[in-house]
């Protein structure tokens, strides 16, 4: 494998005795200049799943045969130059709660009808999964969420529980778990995540990835089950932001199965990525390390990612984001609501198929009238108009994804670690955000900076995030766990 | 008199159709004066008093 080193030296290959690539972009160019073949890669990282998912819970079902023959379609079709872009050849996972052809989807959860995704029982591709596949991408199998992608886990509904993969007693955050802690792990270099109120950035954060939920209405959400309707989106999440925005230039785009899809262009996101972020204006409000919350670490590694953005050239300015408090119950208060309309059925005839956290969050929303369901759509019209104000000024708006690190399995209550994580409020007015890695806590714990960028402009998101990876490595950290239990195997 | 949050979360339920566990409930009623309170505050958020919803009908699929 050809070793590629990042501008302060770090390479891009795993410490592992497998020496796979860590980055989408690093196995692409081992595919083009002979060193890795798809196979070999996919190979690899099947091993990898061999040891690893037992602990780790990534995975729902894995398609080793399927994943196998596509990665010899792709070796195949490089080798006679037919060449799809970055994805070609790369092991992608995908959230189970998007369809694909290979099999029925689960959700995590009892409830969901099998046929779901399929016609006279032949099963297809969501929309965003067809794009990958036609873009060259080997899908490896259908990955771990929360029940219905919110909430915490219920092992008690025979579903694997995802554990951190910098600390097993540690949840992933969720609910796209199992592609958080699968990238992580080297299971696949990227998967698809869905974010209805941070169920891309948290787990990325926490488990030391890269995640962008993209403008509402970017890539169409067709085949997909349905969480928050108003607040849903399909989404990448890699190790570095560059793999997500090569992963995005091939999702995004229009199409009238989705009646939110909307019909922008697509920029060219890789040429986005300049390297600098000379001339960009950013906001960042600090006002939430102050707070009972805010974990010691999250301020000095907050305050050491600001000063990278400075080194690499941008404005940084302190500021105070409007209307939090609001926007971010008019997120979980119009989720419950739309969530609840799509769940009552069945949870008036099957209330305890469900697992209790589901049973929790989702229940709320038989307690939210029909006007305050609109009041709450009037907040984020009125909190749009706040962000233009605060747009007109910066370019960029940075917060800590979360004011905490993972929470430990035991315990865990998801109501009471809502108020440490900073993404609803970007789902309330569907402005593009991203986490990024910032660094870890001193138990080992990683940490996500938390990047939000205006309507349709992520890549404006992509090229800070990737300036910021370009003088850091926190994005290539790897897990001294995952190492571990990989050379205790060999 | 306004209605104590047990009272609510009952009929509320009911209205839903939905039996639930009594630990269950008992978590609902504890959850839901906070709760309402947040959505009370969507109603001081300052805005036009004519400010449109977020949800906009269209006659087409």
């Amino acid at each position: 494998m050809t070793t590629i080193e990042t501008s302060i030296g770090a390479t891009t290959v795993s410490a592992a005795a497998d020496s796979i690539p860590l980055t989408i972009t690093a196995a692409a160019a081992g595919l083009r200049d002979g060193s890795l073949t798809s196979v070999g890669l996919v190979q690899a990282m099947q091993a990898r799943a061999d040891i690893l998912d037992g602990t780790l819970g990534s995975y729902i079902v894995r398609t080793d045969e399927a994943a196998l023959a596509a990665a010899a379609k792709a070796d195949r079709e490089l080798a006679a130059g037919i060449d799809k872009g970055l994805l070609h050849g790369i092991p992608l996972g995908i959230k189970d709660i998007i369809t694909t052809s290979d099999g029925p989807s689960t959700a995590q959860s009892l409830i969901l009808d099998p046929q779901f995704g399929s016609v006279d029982g032949k099963y297809s591709d969501a929309l965003v999964v067809t794009r990958l596949r036609d873009a060259g991408a080997v899908v490896m199998g259908k990955l771990t969420t929360m029940e219905y992608a919110i909430g915490t886990p219920d092992p008690s509904k025979g579903f694997p529980t995802p554990r951190n993969p910098f600390g097993l007693d540690y949840w992933t955050g969720g609910s796209s778990s199992g592609t958080g802690n699968g990238v992580a792990a080297g299971l696949f270099l990227g998967g698809l995540g869905t974010d209805t109120g941070g169920s891309i950035r948290l787990p990325a954060a926490w488990c030391g990835i890269s995640g962008m939920k993209q403008t509402f209405g970017r890539v169409p959400k067709s085949g997909c089950v349905p969480l928050g309707f108003s607040y849903d989106h399909i989404g990448p999440m890699t190790r570095s932001a560059r793999d997500a925005a090569a992963m995005l230039a091939v999702l995004a785009g229009h199409d009238e199965s989705d009646p939110a899809s909307v019909d922008v262009p697509v920029p060219d996101y890789l040429a986005a990525l300049t390297g600098t972020m000379e001339g960009l204006k950013v906001g960042v409000d600090v006002s939430f390390l102050d707070s009972a919350a805010c974990d010691p670490a999250t301020a000095g590694l907050t305050r050491a990612a600001l000063a990278v953005f400075v080194e690499a050239g941008a404005t940084v300015t302190e500021i105070k984001l409007p209307l939090w408090d609001e926007l971010s119950t008019a997120m979980m208060a119009g989720m419950a609501s739309e969530s609840f309309t799509y769940h009552r059925p069945d949870m008036q005839s099957r209330w305890t198929d469900y697992g209790r956290p589901t049973r929790k969050t989702v229940g709320l929303g038989m307690f939210i009238g029909a006007a305050d369901y609109v009041q709450a759509q009037r907040v984020r019209r009125a909190g749009l108009r706040a962000m233009e104000a605060v747009f007109a000024d910066y370019d960029i708006v940075l917060t800590p994804t979360s004011l905490a690190p993972a929470p430990l399995l035991d315990g865990l209550d998801f109501e009471e670690m809502v108020p440490s994580v900073l993404t609803p409020y970007w789902n309330s007015v569907g402005y593009p955000a991203m986490s990024i890695p910032m660094g870890q806590t001193a138990a080992g714990l990683p940490m996500g900076l938390q990047l939000a960028g205006r309507p349709f402009d992520e890549a404006t998101v992509f090229r800070a995030a990737d300036a910021f990876q370009l003088r850091t490595d926190h994005h290539l950290a790897e897990s001294p766990v995952m190492l571990d239990l990989l050379a205790a195997s060999s | 008199m306004s209605p104590t949050a047990e009272e609510t979360v009952t009929v509320m339920l009911a209205a839903a159709g939905i039996t639930v566990p009594d630990d269950e409930k008992a978590e609902f009623v504890a959850a839901y004066p906070a709760f309402r309170a947040s959505l009370d505050a969507l109603y001081a958020v300052p805005m036009s008093h004519e400010e449109e919803p977020q949800l906009i009908f269209s006659p087409f699929v």
